[in-house]
């Protein structure tokens, strides 16, 4: 446990209290433009997020590149630091943590990286990858228990041990050494998950596969996990609750189905729209919607309104708040969809 | 994954291949070649030349025999001779200050690149120091000290390692990015182990690189530093064989006097060069991955 | 119309008269050495046509499956480790293996194309994007410098992107880079397009974009379209036949709605089962078996799906199946079929 607890008893475990609270986020970049032209622009990745996340629960946050997603993770998991705004981790500051705090806290929340590839030292074999975790966060440094807790681990995750353990990154296919990242994050036994884009860079045919034995391994473990994509379909069988991120701000969030079936954001509409399906020939419409950059930047108003077929003149001059359309969903849209409509939950 | 993406794969990984694309490598052989016949040279010039250096002999001004390879110069030196003394002295020379400024290079490059906020001072430091012309710098210190060797290896150690530092910043800063390094990081490794075990361990293929290629500069640096008069003259080295030659040589028409210590700094900096840029050269697609 | 256009047009109709496939693959195998003992075999007699003009074609598989190898192949761009061992690749007739330097640089580019995966990350950072089109008009369409550039422009201009001709590619966002990579690889009008995994890195809005622009350029330009992707549902919509490969080889062949709602080959029918989409529901997760998505390799000797296949039968593990038509239109690799 880090620090203290709160007022009498561990109000986290009865679901009063969220178990990671994200208030007013605000992460900007400065980026330098062209190689030889110094021009500075500010790239502001994160922009006042709130957001809170419950035990037990699967919470997705979906956005497209440059939504801010992968910045808001990396605060989370302390590897950035946010301008302004707060984390907290049961009550504790994220951003304050140092030293035996700041591996209390590691040891708590882990995360699996998107890139199987690249998340591995090359230069390291499985077993190695797999124990550095469970020794310096964990403490654990006989070589026996950790040859045990390695071995445990990786058949958790559908590895065979005595097959993969000495083996080389190269030497592993992508569902492989994906599985090897998990069994890394689970290592030291973690409360709390983040899979960033876990099965983005793996075939079609593996993602259900992985995604499968995330929900096992979160089931078993009791895990919270706050999962981070751009595909609504892994959002859609995984969690229990979403949050759609578009530029840096949160604009919709609320349970998964409602979120999916009838979205009140536009944006969300528009993702919907777009997610590739299994369909007859004649059945497929294809729409063109202009992209980021050719919408331009927006200085006042809706964020998105130069991409939204439902934009009207208050949305090119008031940016909306992020607000209750419906029982349990939230959204940031002056014209939201499917409001006034029996929520059917 | 398919084995059309792992094969491509494998050549950029590191692998401890270096050596073997080393030893493919056409122009690391031949500067191979080079420092073998040196070397070669040096050696059996060691043992063989029955003469002192230093000792005048009456066969003065006389051009390149068997008895004299290099001839002799105004006093009778045995230019062969003094050309195989000198090696001594400015392989020393060549090869401590390229030690001394790759551990410093290496160490200021990975500290600038992994701490944002030591980057400023660290790289300013390089910076000016890059930006002053090292030789009118080398000359001005050189003369205001007494010349002695460390002296020179000092000077030389303050000039070559910000190209060092500035490689391997550069290469610190991209692997900083890797994700297996945001991994490491949230496994619970501290900042010094990553640095220790994980970032050093590439880093030193460049500096290895750049270890090779400051022999080469230094040798050439020193040499060029006691010709212009910088160091003890009296005191026999490529360099002062050179400072005499330019005094004399010319008005007595002694052509063969610069021929040794020429020989061989092409030899020995030619050999380092290479070998160095062979090893850069193998060492950038990886870089660049 | 030059002589050289016309003489073109009338191979043509010569084709399509004689029945001859514009593109035809016959029996083209690849071979991959990692090292001097580890040979793979990364396509293994590939038999694939496309016939006329306009025909679209998608090739799917897992990766290893070979995909990336047949578009290499087509363009003649298999480099070392790898190298074509047998079969012949022809290109209205032309043999296209046997094309000599010259003859190669006016087949790819002009009549057949390639949009990679990675394009949109090779260019130049020194070079402007309106600079890097221009090259390729000068070097292969031999168009003059400001030519070459009017001409770039207009070719972003298709694809969508207005007055930009002069950004860096850095200032392009990676769906607008793979769109001017698109706009270069249709520059000289190519009559065929290989895709291989075009939108992979995009965010599927973006990919959106770039189905619908391909979409567009298929029907203007009367283009063949091969799109090689591992992600079934993209093609939907976008071409009209489709192709499985697995372990380098192609295991069903046939019009897409057939192959995807009634599929032949037992592997078509697991990689469609295994497909997260967004009509999956939660009870999808709970009724796989987590650990089961790792295959065993393919076999040997005989039908290399026998490993993991639920049907397999003696006549598998022994006799490799042959890529035969079983209905109208549609080809499959199987013994149940036979």
């Amino acid at each position: 446990m880090i620090g203290k607890e709160a007022e009498g008893g561990d109000a986290f475990l009865s679901g009063r209290r969220p178990l990671l609270s994200i208030k007013d986020l605000q992460v900007t970049f400065i980026r330098q433009r062209g190689l030889f032209n110094r021009r500075k622009s500010i790239v502001r990745a994160v922009q006042g997020i709130s957001l809170e996340l419950f035990e037990s629960e699967i919470l997705s946050v979906v956005g497209e590149s440059g939504s801010g997603k992968t910045t808001l993770a990396r605060c989370i998991l302390a590897l950035n630091r946010p301008d302004s705004g707060s984390i907290k981790y049961r009550n504790n500051e994220v951003t304050a943590l140092k030293g035996g705090e700041l591996m209390n806290f590691r040891r708590d929340v882990q995360i699996v990286y998107q890139d199987p590839y690249e998340s591995l030292n090359p230069r390291q074999d499985v077993f190695t990858a797999v124990s550095i975790p469970i020794r310096q966060l964990a403490g654990e440094d006989s070589k026996e228990k950790l040859t045990e807790r390695v071995a445990k681990v990786l058949r958790e995750v559908g590895l065979d041990p005595s097959a993969v353990m000495r083996r080389l990154p190269h030497q592993l296919s992508g569902g492989e050494r994906q599985r090897v990242n998990i069994a890394k994050a689970l290592a030291p036994d973690p409360k709390l998950l983040v899979a960033d884009e876990p099965v983005t860079m793996l075939d079609a045919s593996q993602r259900l596969g992985v995604l499968s034995l995330l929900m096992e391994l979160k089931e078993k473990r009791n895990l919270t996990i706050l999962l981070i994509t751009h595909d609504l379909a892994s959002a859609r069988i995984m969690s229990d609750r979403t949050a759609i991120m578009y530029l840096g701000r949160i604009v919709e969030v609320g349970p998964t189905s409602k979120i999916l079936n009838k979205p009140h954001h536009p944006y969300t509409q528009l993702i919907l729209a777009a997610t590739p399906r299994l369909k007859r020939s004649s059945e497929v419409k294809r729409e063109y919607v202009p992209s980021v950059e050719e919408a331009g930047r927006v200085e006042r108003g809706c964020v998105f309104a130069p991409r939204c077929k439902y934009a009207t003149s208050i949305c090119r001059d008031t940016e909306p708040q992020l607000l209750a359309k419906s029982e349990s969903s939230l959204a940031a849209c002056h014209n939201p969809l499917n409001v006034n409509q029996a929520t059917s939950e | 994954m398919s084995i059309v993406e792992s094969s491509s794969k494998v050549t950029t990984r590191l692998k401890g291949s270096v050596l073997g694309a080393l030893f493919r490598s056409r122009p690391a052989k031949l500067g191979g070649l080079l420092l073998l016949a040196f070397f070669i040279i040096i050696i059996a010039g060691t043992f063989l030349t029955p003469y002192n250096p230093y000792e005048n002999t009456p066969d003065v001004n006389a051009p390149p025999s068997f008895a004299h390879p290099f001839g002799t110069d105004n006093v009778g030196h045995d230019l062969f001779s003094q050309v195989v003394f000198g090696a001594y002295s400015s392989m020393y020379v060549g090869l401590v200050s390229a030690i001394g400024s790759s551990i410093i290079g290496v160490v200021v490059g990975t500290l600038a690149g992994y701490y944002r906020r030591l980057e400023g001072i660290l790289t300013g430091t390089g910076d000016i120091i890059l930006t002053f012309p090292a030789f009118p710098l080398l000359i001005l210190l050189g003369s205001m000290y007494p010349p002695t060797d460390e002296l020179l290896i000092a000077l030389l150690i303050l000039v070559l390692w910000a190209p060092i530092a500035r490689a391997v910043r550069s290469q610190v800063l991209s692997l900083k990015e890797r994700p297996y390094v945001d991994s490491a990081r949230t496994g619970g490794m501290k900042d010094r182990q990553i640095i220790v075990q994980i970032l050093m361990p590439q880093v030193v293929s460049i500096a290895v690189a750049y270890f090779v290629l400051s022999v080469a500069a230094a040798v050439v640096l020193v040499t060029s530093l006691e010709f212009l008069g910088v160091g003890n003259p009296d005191i026999v080295s490529w360099g002062s064989i050179l400072y005499w030659a330019q005094q004399f040589a010319f008005y007595l028409g002694d052509w063969w006097w610069v021929l040794g210590p020429g020989l061989s700094i092409t030899l020995v900096a030619l050999g380092f060069a290479l070998i160095g840029f062979s090893i850069e050269e193998v060492m950038n697609p990886r870089l660049r991955v | 119309m030059t002589t050289q256009e016309e003489e073109e047009e009338e191979e043509e109709e010569k084709h399509v008269q004689e029945d001859r496939a514009i593109l035809d693959l016959s029996n083209v195998s690849v071979e991959y050495s990692s090292s001097s003992t580890e040979k793979k075999l990364a396509a293994d007699r590939i038999n694939l046509s496309i016939p006329w003009r306009g025909y679209t074609l998608g090739v799917v598989g897992e990766s290893g499956s070979g995909k990336t190898t047949l578009g290499l192949s087509i363009l003649n761009l298999i480099e070392s480790p790898g190298r074509i061992t047998s079969g012949a690749v022809r290109y209205m007739g032309r043999d296209v293996l046997a094309m000599k330097a010259g003859e190669l640089r006016n087949y790819r580019w002009k009549e057949v194309s390639m949009v990679f995966q990675s394009a949109m990350n090779s260019f130049s950072p020194v070079k402007t994007v309106g600079d890097h089109i221009a090259e390729v008009l000068v070097r292969r369409g031999d168009l003059n410098k400001s030519e070459a550039r009017e001409q770039a422009e207009k070719l972003l201009e298709k694809v969508g992107i207005f007055g930009r001709a002069d950004d860096y590619p850095h200032e392009f966002s990676g769906g607008m880079r793979q769109r001017a990579v698109i706009a270069t690889a249709l520059a000289l009008s190519p009559k065929i397009l290989i895709a291989d995994e075009p939108t992979s890195a995009l965010d599927v809005v973006v990919q959106e974009q770039i189905l619908a622009l391909l979409k567009k350029q298929v029907k203007e330009l009367d283009l063949s379209l091969i799109f090689i992707t591992h992600e079934i549902a993209i093609l939907c919509g976008l071409v009209d036949n489709i192709a499985v490969m697995y372990a380098g080889e192609i295991v069903e062949m046939g019009p897409i709605d057939d192959v995807l709602f009634e599929p032949l080959h037992p592997y078509t029918e697991m990689l469609l089962s295994s497909l997260l989409s967004l009509e999956s529901s939660r009870d999808t997760l709970s009724k796989r078996n987590a650990s089961s998505t790792i295959g065993a390799p393919p076999a040997r000797v005989g039908c290399k799906y026998a490993t993991r296949c639920k049907y397999v039968f003696d006549r598998c593990k022994n006799e490799r199946p042959v890529l035969r038509e079983y209905k109208k239109g549609r080809m499959v690799a199987c013994h149940k079929y036979n």
